[in-house]
């Protein structure tokens, strides 16, 4: 035997098994270890809101422990974000219902009318925005809803009620926010980074695939729904961050011009990609092969060593490696222009332009992106000089039909529902009203209204046989606020734990805000069976006739909703035949990177999808160089006639996309060809052949495609 | 500032102004760390800034209550 194991085999036996123990700990602590942090932090939170609520005294202590269990969340910024909004949209919410009730002071009818549609508009305002904002809209409607219903036959009350809403809820904000941010910080600023490094690394290896013809097919729409997934986390991590101490909120700028680099060098990359591959598809054309070795000096360029940059530092050395290519490209295409233009005819040399022109975009747009990577990191006096080019920001719309959909459910189902209640005399019906409120207008920014509802249904039923328990069997026999502690932290632990299970996020959330509702921890404790009951069963018939008002009234308008999206991809190509902005570019970008962003949330990635998808990339290419053509029309004034009717022709096909308008359209595009080639007038010439191209190419038709199932969705 | 005035009828603490005064100056002080880099030289960014904000709010006070 060797000495080393004869040297193992000597160690005592506790040491090897200190040893074992040590290394199962560590593997316990990095898979179960941020969970459990969460569930330690969430309680903390809640029972210090819980604590400090007795101590002043408040009406319904719960409130504030409840906002702890809302707005708690894994990182630092996304809990200060949400508590930020939470806070503003109590606040207005609370206001709006003073003047509701002061307006209509028992008069049901049209308290009830004035409060669905303000809850109509504040829930379409949150389906419009997605993101954390819209939070605080839907907070802001059912708030309103929540003190004005209770003030309606004791209208005295309702300053009092609205200042102790207001009072409950700042506190379980403030003690969440400091258990959060103070005790546990877990920097959103970090996550960040690691998403923009992946943002860059999967556009490089687009890229870097391509040109080596690595890429496999009816991948590149799943790459570009990922993308536009990527790109609108990037932002909402943004957005969180910027709640955190740090310098992430000065570096937004920096963050907004990167995803707007990286958007417009994808579709640039697109466009040529899709001129190479519908050359190739149409056979006999040399062109692919003349190109591929400027593609393989950009390939060599974009690599460090055999990778591609994974950090800040390595971008810069792409950086350098860019400049290069940049100055040697003009050298490069005008040799191989020289070469191969006497071998090649008219229509073969247009391709050829036009694919150098994409080349040297695409080459300007990856050095300003990688640029803009590599200084991300600098000191921020060196941002200051380039803060001249403010960038648009990037911002969510949702089409317009969804959200007037989103709206008129909301304010239907507030409407039905208190009238009901009005006439059911069924005092704990009011339970109902706000819990179906409440979910119409969560529900309606997420493309699965259903799973929502369906999994906080779960959670409030499983709630409710362990609330009986702990109130009447437990709370009934201890004393003093540590013994009120150690009977509800075991459910409370065991339902913070299953909220830290993606698949059971919904579950865990409602199962704490069932219990801690029906539990109902207050100084004066009251014990009354039958209200518990009739409460409960309130509650859940709410969530019941959430989900209910998303299966009748108007089910097909929801996020995500593939004929809205498609809609909204053609009206904004229209839009960019003729919006007047500086920016347009970017805004173009920006939409059509949002709808592709809706049309990922559904996750379901069938042929319909793929379809969408692709229009969207060619609708893409089409406005892209339509807003080229327009810069370079405005800066001359003597560009002829027929490149103005072209624009205007593409205009039309994109308000009708019909068989006739677009062969006139085509037509167009030829006449303006022809013309430019008589005055030549050149550089218009690279963009009016991509919008012919793309036009000619029959895979893009969106007669024939067969109409989409969108009860698929 | 005295302790508790009459604001629209409503009785209102007057901490609550101060409060709100504080966390004003507050959130400017955060931007100016943030930006002038103050933040690289802290070791819990967080607990810096709620100090900041009690200091804050504990200086006003001592200056604005009567």
């Amino acid at each position: 035997m060797s000495a080393l194991t004869d040297r193992l085999m000597s160690r005592p036996v506790w040491l090897r098994l200190a040893g074992r123990a040590r290394r199962t700990g560590r593997d316990w602590l990095d898979s179960e270890g941020p969970r459990w942090t969460f569930v330690v932090k969430t309680l903390i939170a809640a029972f210090l809101a819980l604590w400090i609520a007795f101590c002043l005294g408040f009406d319904s202590p719960r409130s504030a422990m409840m906002t702890v269990f809302i707005v708690a969340l894994p990182s630092s910024g996304m809990a200060l974000e949400k508590g930020v909004y939470r806070l503003l949209g109590t606040l207005v919410g609370c206001v709006a219902a003073l003047g509701f009730v002061g307006m209509f002071p028992q008069q049901a009818m049209l308290l009830f009318i004035s409060l669905a549609i303000w809850a109509g508009l504040c829930t379409a305002g949150s389906a419009l925005m997605r993101n954390a904002r819209s939070y605080g809209f839907v907070l802001a409607g059912y708030t309103a809803c929540m003190i004005a219903l209770p003030a309606l036959s004791r209208p005295l009350d309702v300053f009092d009620l609205a200042v102790s809403r207001a009072t409950e809820i700042s506190l379980g904000i403030l003690c969440s926010a400091f258990v959060n941010d103070v005790l546990f910080p877990r920097h959103q600023s970090e996550e960040l980074v690691q998403k923009l490094r992946g943002l860059y690394l999967s556009f490089a290896t687009l890229c870097s695939e391509s040109m080596q013809h690595l890429l496999p097919e009816a991948e590149l729409e799943r790459r570009h729904l990922d993308f536009a997934t990527d790109v609108a986390a990037l932002e909402s991590q943004r957005a969180a961050s910027v709640f955190e101490a740090g310098d992430i909120r000065i570096r937004s700028r920096q963050l907004h011009a990167f995803s707007l680099a990286a958007m417009a060098a994808l579709t640039t990359f697109h466009t040529l990609h899709q001129l190479m591959e519908r050359l190739r598809r149409a056979g006999g054309s040399t062109i692919p092969q003349l190109m591929q070795p400027l593609f393989n000096e950009f390939n060599t360029a974009m690599l460090i060593g055999d990778g591609l940059a994974r950090t800040a530092a390595e971008a810069e050395h792409t950086r350098l490696r860019f400049n290069a290519l940049f100055r040697s490209m003009p050298g490069l295409i005008e040799a191989t222009r020289r070469r191969h233009a006497p071998a090649l005819d008219e229509a073969q040399m247009l391709d050829l332009e036009t694919a150098l022109e994409l080349l040297q975009r695409l080459g300007a747009e990856f050095r300003s992106l990688v640029s803009i990577y590599a200084s991300l990191p600098a000191n921020l006096a060196r941002i200051e000089a380039d803060a001249a080019a403010l960038p648009p920001a990037y911002s969510q719309t949702t089409p317009p039909g969804i959200v007037l959909a989103a709206g008129l459910r909301n304010g239907l189902a507030l409407l039905i529902l208190a009238s009901a209640w009005y006439a059911l005399n069924w005092p704990s019906a009011a339970g109902a009203v706000m819990i179906a409120t409440i979910f119409c207008g969560l529900a309606s920014s997420s493309p699965e209204p259903h799973r929502i509802i369906h999994s906080t249904t779960l959670g409030f039923t499983l709630a409710t046989p362990f609330a009986f328990f702990c109130a009447f069997f437990m709370l009934n026999r201890v004393e003093g606020f540590d013994m009120l502690v150690l009977s509800m932290l075991p459910f409370l632990a065991a339902g913070a734990y299953l909220s830290t299970w993606p698949l059971y996020a919904g579950v865990g959330v409602g199962f704490n805000l069932m219990f801690a509702q029906m539990v109902a921890p207050e100084n004066l404790m009251r014990f009354n069976a039958i209200s518990f009951i009739n409460d409960s069963m309130a509650q859940i018939i709410g969530l019941l006739i959430a989900g209910l008002m998303f299966a009748l009234i108007l089910p097909e308008h929801r996020q995500g909703s593939r004929r809205h999206i498609r809609e909204a991809l053609w009206h904004e190509a229209s839009l960019a035949c003729i919006t007047v902005s500086p920016h347009l570019r970017h805004l173009f970008e920006n939409r059509i990177r949002d709808l592709l962003n809706q049309l990922g949330m559904i996750r379901i990635f069938d042929e319909a999808t793929r379809a969408i998808v692709n229009e969207a990339m060619v609708l893409l290419e089409l406005g892209h160089a339509v807003i080229s053509l327009r810069r370079a029309t405005a800066a001359h004034a003597d560009t002829p006639p027929e490149v103005r009717q072209g624009i205007e022709a593409l205009a039309r096909y994109f308000r009708q996309p019909q068989a006739r308008t677009r062969q006139a359209a085509i037509a167009a595009a030829g006449a303006a060809m022809d013309r430019c080639q008589v005055v030549a007038a050149t550089n218009l010439l690279a963009d009016l052949h991509l919008i012919r191209t793309c036009l000619l190419d029959t895979t893009f038709d969106p007669d024939t495609r067969p109409k989409e199932n969108d009860n698929a969705a | 500032m005295p302790r508790e005035f009459d604001f629209l009828g409503a009785l209102v603490p007057g901490l609550l102004p101060v409060f709100l005064l504080s966390a004003v100056v507050h959130i400017g002080l955060d931007w100016a760390c943030g930006h002038y880099g103050v933040y690289r030289y802290v070791w819990h960014r967080s607990l810096f800034r709620i100090c900041m904000l009690i200091c804050v709010f504990g200086l006003l006070n001592a200056l604005l209550i009567k």
